[in-house]
C-alpha cells in the first residue's frame, strides 16, 4: 500500500506544483533555443530561396542535407553548432543540479507547495552538496558500467574474434547483460534519489549520513522503494510509447503538421520533466512514510526526530 | 599435352626451321587447347595464359605446396626473352615490402602480433623449367619495376634460355610453396578458414602495340601495392586442390569431380576464359544453392549466418538480372558468393572470377543493406574487370568506378533512390547519394584527377576519387546522353571489349563512336571535352542560380532631345511591364551544358539552354509576367554538381522545410539536455 500511497501523494504534489514543471520546461526551451538559433539563421541565409529543401517535406533527403553540410557546414559552421550543443548540454547539466536543489526544497516543504522563494533558496542552498552527491553517484554508475564491461569482456574473451566462435557471441552476451545492467543502474539511480532527499531533510554540511543512509533506506525497504521507482519508469515508457505512436502518424508535409509535431514534441519534453519531478516527489513521500514508521536503527535517530517532527501535521 | 611439348622441343632444336615448326606448334597447340574447351563450346577469349595447378593445403603448417604448369601464348610480333611473374604473397613477407611500407606501420593491424611468424606470408618458386628441361631459376631475380625497394619480392623476372617466338605457345613447369599469411588484403587463413586468392605465381600481361598504351612489347607486371589489385590475361585453369577430408570447398570455375586420397580429398576444378582463380576452404562452411536462369548460384556460409543466405541470393539475382538487361550476357554457368565468418572478415568484399566474397553479420537487420550493397558490387565486378579485363593496377577507376556506378544503379533500382543503402524509419539514403557524399565530402575533392595509378595517390583521395567520383561522372554522362543511350554505350563497350584489355582511350572511343552514330546533333564534337574535365582534370563542377529580379519598367526621366517633358507618371498605360531576369553563375572550373527551367507567375514555363561556358549568364524577359522561380538542371543531369541546393531559386517559397528541420533539431537538443539532467 505504501507504494500506491506514495505514488498517489507524489502525483498530487506534482500537480499542485505544476508551475515547477513549467519553470523547468522553460529553462530547457531557453537553452535549446540558444543552440538552435544559429542553425536557423544559417539555414535561412543559405536555403531560404532554394527549392531543394522542399524534398524534405516528403521525407528525408540525404542529398539536401549532405550538400548543405558540405557547402556550408562540414568544415565550418556546423561543427560550431554541434560544439555549442555540447557546451550548452554541459552547462545545462550544472544548471540542472542547481534546479534539482529547488525541486527537493519544494517537496521538503510540502505543506507550502511551490513558492518561488522556497524554490530559488533551495537551488542556492543545496547546489554544492548536490553537485558532490551527484558526482559520487556518477562514479558509482561508471563503476557499475565498468563491472558489466568487464563481464562482457570476459564473456567475449576480450572481444577477441579469434577466441570466440562467431560474432553472435558478442551480441548475445550484450543481450543477456543489458537487463541486468539496467536493473543495477536503476537501483543506484533510485538510491541517489533517496540520498538527495535524505540530504535536504538532514540539511547537514557533511554528506556521509545521506550517502550511506540512502543505501539503507533504498535497500532495506527495497520491495517498497524499487516498485515505486519502477512505476515511475513505466510512466516514462508510457509517455515515450504514446509519443512514438503519435509522431509516427503525423506526416510532416506542411506547416500545420510540422507545428503539430513540434507541439507533440514539446508535450513529450514536458512529460519527461514531469516524470523527473514525479520521481523526486513520490520518493519524498516514500521517504517520509518510511522514516515516520521506522522505529529502529536504519535511519539515524537525529534524523528520525527531525523528519518525524516535520511529519506531525 | 605431352605430345605437344615434344613438338615444341623439337622445333627449338634448330633455329632455322624454328618459325615454321613453331607455326605448326601454334596451330597444333591452339587446336588442342581449344579442343579442351569443355565448358564453352567455343572459347570466349584468346586464352593467352592458362594454368594447370596441383595444390595441397597443409593446415598444420598453414602452407601450400604446388606444381604448376603455365601455358602461354605469345600473341605479339616480338620474340619474348623473359617472363615476369607476380608473387603476390611476398608482399606480406615482412615490413619492408612495398605493400607493407605503403600501408604504414599499422599494416598488420594493432591486434596482430607482428613477432609471430605465423602472421606473415611468402612464396617461393622451388623449380622452374621450360619444356626442354632447362632450369630457368638460375638466372631468375626479383625486380622492382615501380620503385627502388630492393626488399620487395612481389615480382620475379625469369630470363628464358629459348625465346618465345611470335605466335608460339609454350609451357613452363614449376613448383612452388607458400606460407599463407594471417588474412591480409583478402588472402590467407584465419583459424581453419582459408581464403586462397592471388596465391600462385602468375604471369604479368605482355602488352604490345595495339594493347592499351603500349608502344613496344613489354611486360606489364607491377609490384603488389597497398591500393592496387590485379591485371592478367584470360586463360583456362585446371586446378586440383587437395584439402583434408571434411573441408568444404568453393572455387572459381566448375567442379569436375573429387577424389579421395589418404586423408585428403582432391577437388578438381576447371575454369575457362577467366583472368584468375580463387578458392576457399573451411570445415565449418555450408553450401546453399539456388538458380538464376541457367546459372547455378551458390552461397557458402557458416551456421550462424544461415538466416542471411536468402539476402545474398536475392542480391545476386537482382544484380545479374539488371546487368544482363543493360550491359550484356553473363556467360558462365555458375557463381559463388562466400560469406566469411566474423573472424575471417579480412577476406570480405572481394571479386574473383565466378567467386566473390560478401559481408554479413548475425542479426543484421534488413534495413541496413550492407549485404546487398557489397554483394551487388562484387557480382558487378564479374563484368567490370573480370570480363572487361581492365588494368586494375593502373586504371582502377575503370573497374571500381564502373562497378560503383552499376552497384548504385542496381541498388537504387531495386530498393529506392533514397533508401537503397539504409532505410530506417524516416531516415535513409541511396547508392548514388552515398557516392556523392564520399566524393564531395572529401576535405579536398580536388586532391587528384581520376586518371592516376592507384599507388600514386600519395596524399589521399584514392578511394573516393576512384570509386565515387567515377560513379558520379558516369551518372553525369548518363544525364547528358540520356538513360537509354547510356545503356547503349555500355552495351557497345561490353560487346567490343569483353574478354579484352581496354584502357581509358578505348572506352572514350566507344563513347565517341556511339555519340557520333546516335547523338551527333547534340554533341557534334564528340565527348572528349567531357572526359578531359572529369577524368583527366581534378576540377569541380558547381553552378548556381544567383538571383531572380522582376523590375517594373518605369518611364524615362531626365532631359531628352526633342522634348520638354520632365517625366511621365508611373502606371500609365493599360498594364505594368516588368523586366525579369534569372542570373546564373558558374562557380566551378568544369563546364557542362545546362538547362534552366523558368516559371512565371502566369503559370508559363520555359526551358532554356545555356552552354555553361561563361562565368555568369542571364536570361531576360520583358512583359507583364514575373518570374517566380528558376531551376538550373531540373532533371539533375549534372549529378556531379557539387551543390544541388543552390541550383534553384524561388522569389518566395514555403519555409516549412526549414522549420521542419529546425524543429527536429530543436527537439533533439531538448532531449539531449533532458537526458543530461536525468543523470542527476
Ligand atoms: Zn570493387
Amino acid at each position: 500500500m505504501k507504494v500506491i500511497n506514495a505514488f498517489a501523494k507524489g502525483w498530487k504534489k506534482v500537480i499542485q506544483s505544476f508551475v515547477l514543471c513549467g519553470l523547468l520546461y522553460g529553462m530547457n526551451f531557453l537553452f535549446a533555443f540558444i543552440v538552435a538559433l544559429p542553425l536557423k539563421q544559417l539555414m535561412d541565409k543559405k536555403l531560404s530561396h532554394s527549392m531543394e529543401p522542399q524534398n524534405l517535406l516528403a521525407g528525408f533527403d540525404f542529398t539536401v542535407v549532405v550538400d548543405f553540410l558540405n557547402e556550408y557546414g562540414v568544415r565550418d559552421a556546423f561543427p560550431n553548432i554541434l560544439a555549442n550543443t555540447q557546451i550548452i548540454a554541459i552547462v545545462f547539466f550544472f544548471f540542472s543540479v542547481f534546479l534539482t536543489g529547488g525541486i527537493l526544497a519544494v517537496f521538503k516543504n510540502r505543506e507550502e507547495g511551490f513558492t518561488r522563494g522556497i524554490f530559488w533558496e533551495g537551488c542556492a542552498q543545496y547546489f554544492w552538496r548536490l553537485l558532490r552527491l551527484t558526482l559520487y553517484f556518477l562514479i558509482i554508475q561508471v563503476g557499475i558500467l565498468s563491472i558489466f564491461f568487464f563481464i562482457l569482456n570476459a564473456m567475449t574473451s576480450g572481444f577477441d574474434i579469434e577466441a570466440i566462435a562467431h560474432e553472435g557471441v558478442i551480441f548475445d552476451s550484450i543481450k543477456i547483460l543489458i537487463p541486468f545492467y539496467l536493473i543495477c543502474s536503476g537501483i543506484i539511480a533510485m538510491i541517489s534519489d533517496y540520498a538527495k532527499i535524505h540530504m535536504v531533510h538532514l540539511d547537514e554540511a557533511w554528506l556521509f549520513k545521506p550517502f550511506f543512509g540512502s543505501f539503507k533506506i533504498g535497500l532495506k525497504k527495497f520491495f517498497k522503494t524499487y516498485p515505486l521507482f519502477f512505476l515511475n519508469f513505466l510512466i516514462f515508457v508510457l509517455i515515450l510509447g504514446v509519443y512514438w505512436f503519435l509522431s509516427e502518424r503525423i506526416i510532416t508535409d506542411n506547416f500545420t503538421s510540422i507545428l503539430l509535431l513540434f507541439v507533440l514534441g514539446q508535450v513529450f519534453i514536458l512529460g519527461r520533466i514531469f516524470v523527473k519531478v514525479l520521481r523526486i516527489s513520490t520518493a519524498t513521500e516514500m521517504y517520509r512514510s518510511l522514516v515516520y514508521t521506522t522505529k529502529n536503527s536504519e535511519i539515524p535517530s537525529l534524523e528520525n526526530q527531525q523528519v518525524a517532527h516535520q511529519n506531525e501535521e | 599435352m605431352r605430345t605437344l611439348s615434344r613438338l615444341i622441343q623439337v622445333s627449338n632444336f634448330n633455329t632455322k626451321i624454328e618459325t615454321i615448326l613453331c607455326l605448326l606448334c601454334f596451330v597444333a597447340t591452339g587446336f588442342n587447347l581449344q579442343g579442351q574447351s569443355v565448358l564453352f563450346p567455343e572459347p570466349l577469349s584468346s586464352r593467352t595464359a592458362s594454368y594447370d595447378i596441383d595444390v595441397q593445403l597443409d593446415i598444420k603448417k598453414k602452407m601450400i605446396f604446388a606444381d604448376e604448369k603455365i601455358h602461354w601464348l605469345n600473341s605479339s610480333t616480338d620474340t619474348v626473352r623473359e617472363l615476369q611473374l607476380h608473387l603476390y604473397l611476398n608482399a606480406f613477407k615482412n615490413t619492408q615490402s612495398t605493400f607493407m611500407k605503403e600501408q604504414g606501420g599499422a599494416s598488420r593491424g594493432e591486434s596482430t602480433n607482428k613477432e609471430d611468424e605465423n602472421v606473415w606470408g611468402w612464396q617461393e618458386i622451388t623449380r622452374f623449367q621450360d619444356s626442354f628441361g632447362n632450369d630457368l631459376l638460375v638466372k631468375a631475380e626479383y625486380i622492382q619495376p615501380d620503385d627502388d625497394n630492393e626488399e620487395d619480392q612481389s615480382v620475379i623476372r625469369i630470363p628464358l634460355k629459348e625465346g618465345v617466338l611470335p605466335g608460339q605457345r609454350v609451357t613452363y613447369d614449376l613448383s612452388f610453396e607458400a606460407k599463407l599469411p594471417n588474412l591480409i588484403a583478402r588472402t590467407g587463413y584465419d583459424k581453419n578458414y582459408y581464403f586462397l586468392v592471388h596465391w600462385f605465381p602468375k604471369l604479368g600481361v605482355y602488352e604490345y602495340p595495339g594493347i592499351r598504351y603500349a608502344e613496344k612489347g613489354q611486360w606489364n607486371c607491377h609490384q603488389f601495392h597497398a591500393s592496387t589489385e590485379f591485371y592478367a590475361d584470360f586463360g583456362v585453369y585446371n586446378v586440383n586442390i587437395a584439402v583434408p577430408k571434411g573441408y568444404t570447398l568453393a572455387a572459381s570455375g566448375l567442379l569436375q569431380g573429387t577424389e579421395e586420397k589418404d586423408s585428403l580429398t582432391i577437388h578438381k576444378y576447371r575454369a575457362e576464359d577467366v583472368i584468375d582463380f580463387a578458392w576457399t576452404a573451411s570445415p565449418r562452411m555450408m553450401e546453399f544453392h539456388d538458380k538464376w536462369k541457367d546459372v547455378d548460384l551458390k552461397v557458402m556460409a557458416n551456421e550462424e549466418h544461415i538466416e542471411l543466405v536468402p539476402r545474398f541470393f536475392q542480391a545476386t539475382k537482382n544484380c545479374l538480372e539488371y546487368l544482363d538487361k543493360h550491359v550484356g550476357d553473363y556467360p558462365y554457368s555458375n557463381l559463388t558468393v562466400v560469406l566469411p565468418p566474423f573472424h575471417g572478415l579480412g577476406s570480405s568484399g572481394m571479386e574473383y572470377p565466378t567467386l566473390v566474397s560478401g559481408i554479413g553479420f548475425k542479426g543484421l537487420p534488413d534495413y541496413i543493406r550492407i549485404i546487398e550493397v557489397i554483394t551487388t558490387h562484387e557480382v558487378t565486378h564479374q563484368y567490370f574487370m573480370q570480363m572487361i579485363a581492365t588494368n586494375e593496377m593502373e586504371e582502377s577507376w575503370m573497374d571500381e568506378g564502373f562497378t560503383s556506378y552499376w552497384e548504385s544503379r542496381i541498388m537504387d533500382h531495386y530498393y529506392g533512390e533514397k533508401t537503397s543503402n539504409i532505410e530506417f524509419l524516416s531516415f535513409g539514403y541511396g547508392g548514388m547519394q552515398t557516392h556523392r557524399l564520399e566524393y564531395l565530402g572529401l576535405s579536398n575533392p580536388k586532391v587528384s584527377e581520376n586518371f592516376r595509378f592507384p599507388w600514386k595517390f600519395k596524399h589521399g583521395g584514392y578511394h573516393p576519387l576512384t570509386y565515387a567520383k567515377t560513379c558520379l561522372w558516369l551518372k553525369t554522362l548518363e544525364g547528358l546522353v540520356g538513360f537509354d543511350h547510356m545503356n547503349g554505350i555500355m552495351k557497345k563497350y561490353f560487346e567490343e571489349w569483353k574478354f579484352k584489355h581496354p584502357c581509358a582511350k578505348d572506352f572514350i572511343a566507344v563513347v565517341n563512336n556511339y555519340v557520333a552514330e546516335n547523338l551527333s546533333e547534340e554533341f557534334p564534337n564528340g565527348m572528349d571535352w567531357f572526359f578531359d574535365q572529369v577524368l583527366y582534370s581534378s576540377e569541380l563542377c558547381d553552378y548556381n542560380v544567383g538571383w531572380i529580379s522582376n523590375n517594373k519598367d518605369e518611364k524615362d526621366y531626365g532631359v531628352f532631345e526633342n522634348t520638354t517633358e520632365w517625366g511621365i507618371e508611373e502606371g500609365e498605360g493599360p498594364e505594368e511591364i516588368y523586366t525579369s531576369k534569372v542570373v546564373l553563375f558558374r562557380k566551378g572550373e568544369v563546364i557542362m551544358p545546362q538547362e534552366v527551367l523558368i516559371h512565371f507567375d502566369n503559370g508559363e514555363e520555359i526551358l532554356e539552354k545555356w552552354d555553361g561556358t561563361d562565368r555568369s549568364f542571364e536570361f531576360e524577359y520583358k512583359g507583364t509576367r514575373q518570374i517566380e522561380w528558376a531551376i538550373l538542371d531540373p532533371q539533375k543531369k549534372i549529378y556531379m554538381d557539387s551543390n544541388l541546393n543552390d541550383n534553384s531559386y524561388a522569389v518566395e517559397i514555403d519555409q516549412s522545410p526549414i522549420w521542419k528541420t529546425i524543429s527536429k533539431f530543436f527537439f533533439w537538443v531538448q532531449n539531449t539536455m533532458q537526458t543530461m539532467s536525468s543523470l542527476i
